[in-house]
């Protein structure tokens, strides 16, 4: 028997849908083989996802139902095995500040331009200073409150725009300015926001923590006088809580991945993630396969981890110790088949651990432009025949275990803050806090100049870390180090190769990130 | 002023009358929940100086709780006139709403619109002996069973209950039932001649 056609017309337009006659047919043929007293319930279901497709009108044609239809069958079918979730980096949701609304909306998703024209260099800088702007407006110190505060405690500060500062005649003292500190003519220091720039005195200035560069938006106080900006206090614009950024955002789907909705909210990821907590995930960079001393340590690993196999070894490249030879990807092909029989001779560990391959600025591909391509599938294939879970990815990449968000960029990105800096820190010893805080301070990967460190025009949201991730993952040749701020953690697992094989283990239970090693006694 | 920021948001629900929706304020409920949040704060230290003997404070006391009943009156208000009018949109817009509209609605607001688009779909369809009942078609009362009606777009084939179909071409006019061509007219695709 099928459900008549007539029935499913009449259905949707109880709720006010007109659906057309080949979507009403394509839903019919695939009611056919159901039951047909759950006819009624699956209607319901394909209504509902109907509902939630981004439609104008409320004539539904085919290809909605056929929409509607797959929605439905993966929200139906959706196993845990999809506890850890590659999100794939040029699909990754741009998030637009929409003036009206006050608040940060996902941009319309479409195909983005990897080579933009003028314009999109003029918007990268625009995005990343919004995102800036808006969380510092957004500071208690900053934002207008409904009562006033006559208490001295609460002193407040009003950001000024440059534009204010150059049409002023009069001397401004206490002028507090939120920008980009570039140099737009050699030998001066400028400060530019979205409205102009204005000539920077740092001769006086006291720095507050932070790795300050060119092209990183800072908060400059001091006074203003003939054209000049004195800057007698140099800061990092504020941090804002990761759970009010996404209390500002609502419940929407910012990071990527599947579904519509944030992964935090989800009941059923919380859940698993608490019935997970033996869970792990290893991180290695600089694995160099080509050398036999990695591959006996790596043996080595895979047979410590075999018993108890974690969710995810995390792989950063280079993956050779030279780069840059004519053999270089026939090599890496070798040398990737030679790991995928490592693996394979582990199979609790082929079974139930992800094998994660990001590439290195050494690794062959198209040029070391972010966001980078996986590595190619001429270096991939073999590895690919022999153990299914591997995945390779892009650089930087997203990674999503149950709720916890994870940015992993492989690039020397610490060395090339600290040779770039403005200032550099007089307490030198602790740089991984100054780096940490810069980074999350600038909800992005990057606070470099693009010739540092260069982006995809159109691309650059991808490098973005706003809202604050729970894991920053910056393999970086430099030392390994750990910092935690704003409820993140940063972390460099270290030259594997290079600093006798020692790597991190995150537990994402804990939230806490071990340190490893390999000793020269183990094997 | 105490609870001056409240009423910035009934005057702007009294701005937006006929059927219009204004965006929802985050920015403004955000900054009177923070002042609620303050006149708690101060109350709270005055109540317990006004128990500890001190009795200098109660009035104030009495005049920030009268201002926190206020914004809470206020905030209720603009939350409930606001899902009024949504409920009134379903009638005339039907169950999806267009686009400049949904961008006014927090998320909360849309969900509510589509558990009411259900609820009014299950009660619809639990009338007229199995068949259902559409209420939202016939608001005004007919006075014919058929309608001349003119397309003002391309809108393909349409089809008609029994398994007939028309094309509907713009500039084409038919001699149509009221009850089919009805949610077509509603949504501007054709034009009832009079």
């Amino acid at each position: 028997m099928t459900s008549s056609k007539a029935h499913v017309v009449n259905v949707f337009k109880m709720h006010g849908l007109a659906i057309r006659s080949d979507g009403a047919k394509y839903l019919c043929e695939l009611l056919d083989p159901l039951p047909k007293d759950e006819h009624d319930s699956w209607i319901e279901k394909v209504i509902e996802a109907v509902q939630k497709l981004p439609i104008c009108s409320t004539l539904i044609s085919k290809e909605f139902i056929y929409q509607a239809a797959q929605e439905v069958s993966i929200s139906e079918n959706d196993d845990l095995g999809a506890l850890l979730q590659i999100v794939d980096i040029y699909k990754v949701p741009k998030l637009v500040y929409n003036i009206e609304r006050n608040k940060f909306v996902l941009a319309p998703a479409g195909v983005r331009d990897f080579h933009g024209g003028a314009q999109d260099k003029a918007a990268l800088f625009k995005d990343r200073y919004t995102v800036v702007y808006q969380r510092t407006c957004n500071h208690k110190l900053f934002r207008r409150q409904a009562i006033d505060q006559d208490d001295e405690g609460h002193r407040k500060i009003s950001l000024m725009k440059v534009e204010f500062l150059l049409g002023s005649s009069s001397r401004h003292d206490n002028a507090v300015v939120l920008g980009l500190l570039t140099q737009l003519c050699e030998g001066k220091h400028h400060l530019e926001d979205d409205t102009g720039a204005v000539t920077l005195d740092l001769a006086s200035a006291r720095f507050h923590n932070g790795l300050f560069t060119y092209n990183c938006f800072v908060l400059v106080e001091g006074w203003y006088e003939d054209g000049v900006l004195h800057a007698s206090a140099v800061g990092l614009p504020p941090p804002e809580e990761p759970s009010t950024t996404r209390a500002l955002l609502g419940n929407i789907n910012y990071f990527g991945g599947q579904g519509d909705v944030c992964a935090k909210n989800q009941t059923r990821l919380q859940q698993a993630e608490r019935e997970n907590h033996d869970a792990m995930i290893v991180f290695l960079s600089d694995v160099w396969l080509d050398k036999i001393k990695v591959m006996e340590k790596l043996r080595v690993l895979f047979s410590g981890y075999a018993n108890f196999p974690p969710v995810a070894f995390i792989f950063c490249g280079n993956f050779l110790s030279t780069c840059y030879t004519s053999q270089q990807a026939s090599n890496l092909r070798h040398a990737f088949s030679a790991l995928g029989d490592l693996i394979m001779e582990f199979p609790t560990l082929v079974d139930q651990s992800r094998f994660i391959f990001v590439p290195g600025p050494g690794d062959p591909g198209p040029s070391t432009i972010y966001p980078r391509p996986p590595l190619p599938k001429y270096v991939s294939e073999e590895i690919r025949r022999k153990v299914r879970s591997v995945d390779f990815v892009s650089n930087p990449c997203r990674i999503l275990y149950c709720t916890q968000e994870i940015a992993v960029l492989r690039e020397n990105i610490v060395s090339k803050m600290c040779r770039n800096c403005v200032y550099f820190p007089s307490n030198a010893d602790d740089i991984p806090s100054h780096f940490a805080k810069t980074l999350i301070c600038q909800g992005h990967f990057s606070a470099l100049p693009l010739h540092v460190l260069p982006v995809y025009w159109g691309m650059d949201h991808c490098l973005s870390l706003h809202p604050t991730p729970d894991l920053i993952i910056t393999a970086d040749k430099g030392d390994s180090f750990t910092a935690n701020y704003n409820h993140a953690v940063v972390t460099n697992p270290g030259s594997f190769s290079k600093t006798n094989f020692s790597f991190k283990v995150y537990l994402p239970a804990t939230r806490q990130v071990e340190d490893s090693q390999i000793g020269d006694d183990n094997d | 002023m105490l609870a001056d920021k409240v009423l910035e948001l009934i005057r702007e629900l009294e701005r937006s009358k006929d059927g219009q929706m204004s965006t929802f304020n985050e920015d403004a409920i955000r900054l009177v929940l923070e002042e609620m949040n303050t006149l708690f704060e101060q109350n709270q230290q005055d109540v317990n100086a006004t128990v500890a003997g001190d009795v200098r404070f109660f009035s104030g006391v009495h005049l920030r709780h009268a201002a926190l009943e206020r914004n809470k009156r206020c905030l209720l208000a603009y939350l409930y006139n606001r899902l009024e009018r949504i409920r009134e949109m379903r009638w005339e817009f039907g169950s999806i709403l267009p686009g400049y509209i949904r961008a006014t609605m927090c998320e909360p607001e849309i969900q509510w619109f589509n558990k009411y688009n259900k609820t009014l779909a299950t009660y619809m369809r639990s009338l007229g002996e199995g068949n259902g009942l559409d209420l939202t078609q016939d608001i005004k009362p007919p006075k014919n069973l058929y309608i001349e009606v003119r397309c003002l777009q391309d809108y393909g084939e349409f089809e008609i209950e029994e398994g007939d179909t028309v094309v509907l071409q713009k500039n084409t006019t038919h001699y149509l039932l009221m009850a089919h061509c009805q949610h077509l007219i509603r949504q501007g695709i054709l034009e009832h001649v009079e």
